[in-house]
């Protein structure tokens, strides 16, 4: 691999690595204020990438534009899925949250698989999901051209989510957050508004899945039903990984994955000459050999169970 | 109401009440008789559906006959071992897929039918194990997303070789079974009916007496007490293996059927995906947990009425051109199907079997007011 | 034994002789659970020895037995929150405690055998038996959600006893009980010790219960021994008397 190849991989694995760790702060926020699994994450963001997509695909708009709406639209997502499913269910056990989020997931394809006119051919190649910024523009870095796009979203996302850390760790909401996070109804009884911080986190899950939809589907060109099940499983070993105890955790390991992903089909391309979803598979079935020794991930601790 | 409708009434209940305990004490002292009794049922109704008007109805059926049972072996996990598997689909598209590598023989030679099957299913076991060996180690959510991963991880290997035609559906054709008996699925369907129903109703009599035996009881121990069930010298470890490794089974025979019976493999991204784990899982939590009829009627509700009434609902909406031409119903059974999810654990977390129980209470609730008596109802 | 920087039990020893009923007293939090999990094995990192005479009068270290396998030594135990299945019923509850008998294999399961029936029906009269036994046997095919406090308590004690014990321990079998049920479990112990042969180890903080039922009583506190005597001793005992009421100046 030459040096010059590796600087190309390397930011665009960066840039993957980034999608990855958006949608997983987004599960690990929801894990840790209601304790449930959200096998949505994906989905939600796809969804709300397609309004996105939609509007510039059929309208013209900007993706600034489609971004802004499509972020309102993931808040108010965010706020649906809270008030509508998962708080009128707070009484039912973690698997019963689990299932229902995979039950989310069923909905929102289905929404989508309806084409009420909502979006026509999404794949349809004159019509592309546009670049934050074209292609064209590039800089230069180690005498290689990175286009500003990458960097952009790769800022972008370790902006949001440095800001994101800054809040919990930092501000009066944050603190809320952690105290949700350890013991909801203690903190409930102390007068922690715990119903508006879960709610706050669906929805900041929601535009950060967003965030990631619209950032691959720009690569892409073009959105499907599938866009984020990759980023999606991705997120969750990374989550997994880093232990869903931690909040910094599953970020660092989000980076960690998509960059060895991204790497690992370079190489298995170039050097094997093989498809790169044996890269994917290799490296997958090799987390799940390294879970077996640390189930509880890198970062996390085996929770102490009471006789 | 006239004296005499009274009286007719009280005889037909009187009647009805006793044939219904007789048939009760028969079937609580052979309780696997009721599972014949439904298959017989279905035989019947297979055969209306058959030769009735719109015989490819019958499609449905044998599919809801195995996504039951498929259910009802997940339920072992779910339902008395709290634990989620998400890798059914992939696993029962692998055993489909399977099946066909080993019947039509392009890569490794030809392969009798029958011996296909016992290659296949001690494949499964293996596969079984290796999930199993994962739960040893991992609890919760760690486990759930590892199935997950474990099914994923099957898709994308199916993708990348040619052997499984890159994940993609394929023809097994006609079954050869004894020297020139072969059965396709245009001429025999109703014979491939048969064997579905037929091997259906073996598999949930066999899981129903694992259930009902000392091995059933100690999958309900090790996820409701499981310090009791380790104190007891039941190892937690083991039956959690063993539950993955049966229900991994029960999944790959699903899969051998569906191949047997549609004779084709079906694609690993448009058959054999998460979507269809989760279907399969909403077939459990919709259909109540621990009974293979509640299985069916989760399965009739998930599957069945979309399938049959969905179509026409569409035909009707695009006539009237509401949403559009390129409206499709496809998405709206999905979209039924979480909604039964998401109203399942938000109203009946035990399942819709459960209905029956309500009603069944509310009858009693009912007759019991008229008799004017004031007695407190149990409801089991 | 520790719990992070935590001295549970320090230093505790004490012994049991044979068809004794001996009582473990002590404040919350005196680490008397403790002492149960580390003898039935559920904590393994604790430092010292618990040994256990077994049949042939050899002294056996328990640590170096897994926790599945205490039960086969002849240690049933019952647990403080109630570890029932709901979704079961009480003869289902009890069979729980019958696992080490069972002798049939999954596939004996699979086809029902005559094997399988047999031992079926056998287990099911044993369980019937000792439900008598305990005056439950009415409620054996209820499920146990809704049932009384009492019974399931009784339930817990009935799938101890169906293991065939020689040791039994209780982990606070009288709390949540009223008077007269509380009553109606000293004479069933004494029965159990009397009738089955067992010895009983038990931890209860209903001081008559304890004095009336117990032939020697262990008080500690703050995992630290105070104490090992005749109940009447005990109750006589400065250091016990701090323990509970604090010290008089």
């Amino acid at each position: 691999m030459t040096f010059e190849a590796f600087i190309t991989t390397f930011f665009i694995s960066l840039r993957h690595g980034s999608i990855v760790a958006l949608a997983t702060l987004g599960i690990v926020l929801i894990y840790r204020t209601s304790k449930a699994t959200n096998f949505a994450q994906g989905m939600i963001g796809t969804f709300n990438a397609y309004v996105a997509g939609y509007l510039m695909i059929h309208h013209g708009a900007s993706i600034w534009v489609a971004t802004l709406v499509a972020l309102i639209t993931a808040f108010i997502t965010g706020v649906i899925i809270d008030k509508l499913f998962i708080r009128p269910a707070s009484k039912s056990s973690a698997v019963g949250k689990q299932i229902m989020t995979l039950g989310i997931i069923l909905i929102l394809v289905g929404i989508m698989n309806m084409n009420f006119g909502l979006i026509g051919r999404v794949t349809n190649t004159n019509n592309r999901v546009t670049r934050f910024i074209p292609t064209t523009q590039t800089v230069s870095i180690f005498g290689q051209n990175i286009p500003w796009d990458t960097v952009f979203v790769t800022v972008l996302a370790m902006v949001l989510m440095g800001a994101i850390f800054w809040f919990i760790q930092k501000t009066r909401w944050g603190l809320g957050v952690r105290v949700t996070a350890s013991n909801e109804p203690v903190a409930r009884l102390m007068g922690v508004p715990t119903r508006t911080i879960t709610m706050l986190s669906w929805s900041v899950a929601a535009m950060l899945g967003t965030i990631a939809g619209i950032a691959l589907a720009s690569t892409q060109g073009g959105i499907t039903v599938g866009l984020l099940i990759g980023v999606q499983i991705s997120a969750f070993f990374a989550a997994v990984l880093g232990g869903f105890q931690t909040f910094h955790g599953p970020v660092i390991m989000a980076y960690v994955l998509g960059f060895t992903l991204r790497m690992s089909r370079y190489i298995m391309m170039t050097v094997f000459a093989q498809s790169s979803v044996l890269a994917d598979a290799l490296i997958y079935t090799l987390v799940l050999v390294v879970l077996y020794f640390m189930p509880y991930g890198i970062f996390g601790k085996a929770p102490v169970r009471k006789v | 109401m006239t004296k005499k409708l009274k009286k007719a009434l009280t005889f037909f209940d009187h009647h009805v009440s006793c044939i219904s305990r007789r048939v009760h004490r028969v079937l609580s002292s052979i309780p696997q008789l009721q599972f014949v009794l439904f298959g017989l049922a279905m035989v019947i109704v297979g055969y209306i559906v058959y030769t009735g008007s719109s015989p490819g109805n019958i499609n449905v059926l044998a599919i809801i006959m195995i996504y039951s049972m498929v259910a009802l072996g997940l339920n072992l996990l779910l339902g008395y071992g709290g634990l989620i598997s998400l890798s059914t689909a992939p696993v029962m598209g692998l055993a489909a897929h399977g099946m066909r590598i080993l019947v039509v023989g392009e890569q490794f030679g030809q392969v009798n039918y029958f011996l296909a099957i016992v290659i296949v299913l001690v494949l499964s076991v293996f596969m079984g194990l290796l999930i199993g060996l994962l739960s040893l180690k991992m609890e919760g959510i760690y486990l759930a997303i590892a199935t997950l991963f474990f099914g994923y991880i099957i898709a994308e290997l199916a993708g990348a070789f040619e052997l499984f035609s890159y994940g993609q559906s394929a023809r097994m054709g006609a079954i050869t079974f004894f020297g020139d008996t072969s059965l396709s699925w245009i001429h025999d369907i109703w014979t491939l009916y048969l064997i579905v129903v037929a091997t259906v109703t073996l598999v949930v009599i066999g899981l129903y007496n694992i259930l009902k035996s000392p091995t059933g009881r100690a999958f309900m121990a090790i996820s409701r007490s499981q310090h009791a069930a380790l104190a007891m010298g039941i190892s937690v470890r083991r039956y959690r293996f063993l539950a993955f490794v049966i229900s991994t089974v029960v999944a790959a025979i699903g899969g051998i059927l569906y191949v047997t019976f549609r004779q084709r493999t079906g694609a690993f991204d448009s058959r054999w995906n998460l979507e269809l784990s989760l279907i399969l899982l909403a077939i459990v939590v919709v259909g109540g947990l621990k009974s293979f009829f509640g299985m069916f009627l989760g399965a009739m509700i998930i599957i069945g009425i979309p399938e049959f009434y969905f179509e026409r609902i569409e035909a009707f909406i695009i006539n009237r051109g509401w949403f559009g031409e390129s409206f499709r119903m496809l998405g709206f059974s999905d979209v039924f199907a979480g909604l039964m999810i998401v109203l399942a654990i938000l109203f009946y977390p035990r399942g819709a079997i459960m209905i029956f129980y309500t009603l069944k209470a509310k009858l009693i609730a009912l007759k019991q007011r008229k008799a004017g008596r004031d007695v407190s109802i149990d409801v089991e | 034994m520790y719990f992070g920087g935590l001295k549970a039990v320090d230093d505790l020893s004490f012994t049991i002789e044979k068809n004794q009923i001996v009582g473990l007293i002590g404040p919350n939090g005196a680490g008397k659970t403790t002492v149960f999990n580390c003898v039935t094995q559920f904590y393994k990192n604790y430092e010292g020895r618990v040994l256990y005479s077994t049949e042939d009068g050899e002294a056996l270290d328990l640590r170096t037995i897994d926790v599945t396998k205490i039960v086969r030594l002849g240690i049933a135990r019952t647990f403080q929150n109630l570890e029932l299945i709901p979704d079961a019923t009480v003869i289902d509850n009890v069979l729980i405690g019958a696992a080490q008998d069972v002798k049939t294999n999954l596939f004996d399961h699979l086809v029902r055998t005559p094997r399988t029936r047999q031992q079926n029906r056998e287990l099911r009269e044993r369980a019937i038996e000792i439900l008598e036994f305990l005056n439950i046997a009415l409620l054996k095919d209820m499920y146990v959600l809704g049932l009384p406090y009492g019974v399931k308590k009784k339930v817990e004690i009935a799938r101890a006893l169906i293991a065939n014990p020689k040791l039994m321990i209780l982990d606070e079998p009288a709390a949540g009980l009223n008077e007269q049920e509380t009553q109606e479990l000293e004479t069933l112990i004494r029965k159990i010790r009397d009738d089955y042969g067992i010895t009983v180890l038990l931890i209860e903080h209903d001081m008559r219960f304890v004095m009336n039922l117990c032939d020697i009583v262990c008080a500690i506190n703050f995992g630290k021994l105070l104490a090992v005597d005749k109940p009447a001793a005990i109750q006589k005992n400065p250091l016990v008397q701090e323990a509970y009421l604090g010290k008089e100046d």
